[in-house]
């Protein structure tokens, strides 16, 4: 078994702002781009699509831009969001989970821990926690597989 | 694991298994080992750990960013009232 650093992030930061305002720029589609992708949709429900591009810089064709995509799982205005965050068109990616969590703190401040976990990172796990990764990998393989022939 | 292990839990024959693995291998995504006449699979895990340390990158600037971002709005829209 491997302890859970090896399949998350996990980030905690402080900002001088309330809640509200850093639920705003964490979910509102144009205020996510002046921080984050160059282009951002995000339906602010359970289930709602979600998808950032970001431009490669200095680049003049934009083929290798990347979008990684999912979908909400979870939407509670001011507190927390969730989302699914998997890149389809990188072999190997796994689907791994975005979650946002905001705590409101004393002098209008606000604590956001954000986790984003799922990375397969362990060779010696059980196989009930393996399963899900063969599985995946061998749903890629499928892909892989009609491709090259 | 071996090929005849990872057969038990997919509706799929040993040698179709093998044939998948081989392909995962040639793609980089699982690990060979040799053991006698037998071959040992296993995820290729710097592949993902090596995603993983680009996530940690990218959201270390980002939270910066969003930090900056939502802090100047605030002292911008604070000198407005």
């Amino acid at each position: 078994m491997i302890s859970t650093n090896d399949r998350e992030i996990r980030k905690i930061v402080v900002i001088d702002a309330p809640p509200d305002m850093v639920f705003k720029a964490i979910s509102d589609e144009k205020e996510l781009t002046e921080w984050f992708p160059d282009l951002a949709v995000l339906e602010p429900r359970i289930g709602g699509k979600v998808r950032f591009t970001f431009y490669r810089k200095n680049s003049e064709n934009q083929d290798r831009d990347h979008s990684p995509e999912g979908e909400v799982l979870e939407f509670i205005p001011n507190q927390k969001i969730s989302y699914t965050w998997e890149h389809k068109d990188v072999a190997g990616f796994p689907r791994t989970i975005v979650t946002w969590q905001l705590e409101h703190i004393g002098n209008n401040k606000t604590r956001i821990e954000l986790v984003h976990s799922g990375f397969i990172g362990a060779e010696n796990e059980m196989y009930d926690e393996h399963r899900e990764g063969w599985n995946y990998y061998l749903d890629r393989l499928v892909v892989y597989y009609n491709i090259k022939m | 694991m071996f090929p005849s292990e990872l057969a038990e839990h997919f509706d799929m024959t040993l040698a179709g298994v093998s044939t998948h693995l081989r392909i995962l291998r040639d793609a980089d995504l699982v690990k060979e080992k040799r053991e006698g006449q037998r071959r040992l699979y296993s995820l290729n895990t710097e592949a993902t750990l090596e995603i993983k340390n680009f996530y940690d990158q990218m959201w270390s600037n980002n939270l910066n960013s969003l930090k900056e971002f939502v802090e100047n709005k605030k002292r911008k829209e604070g000198k407005r009232k």
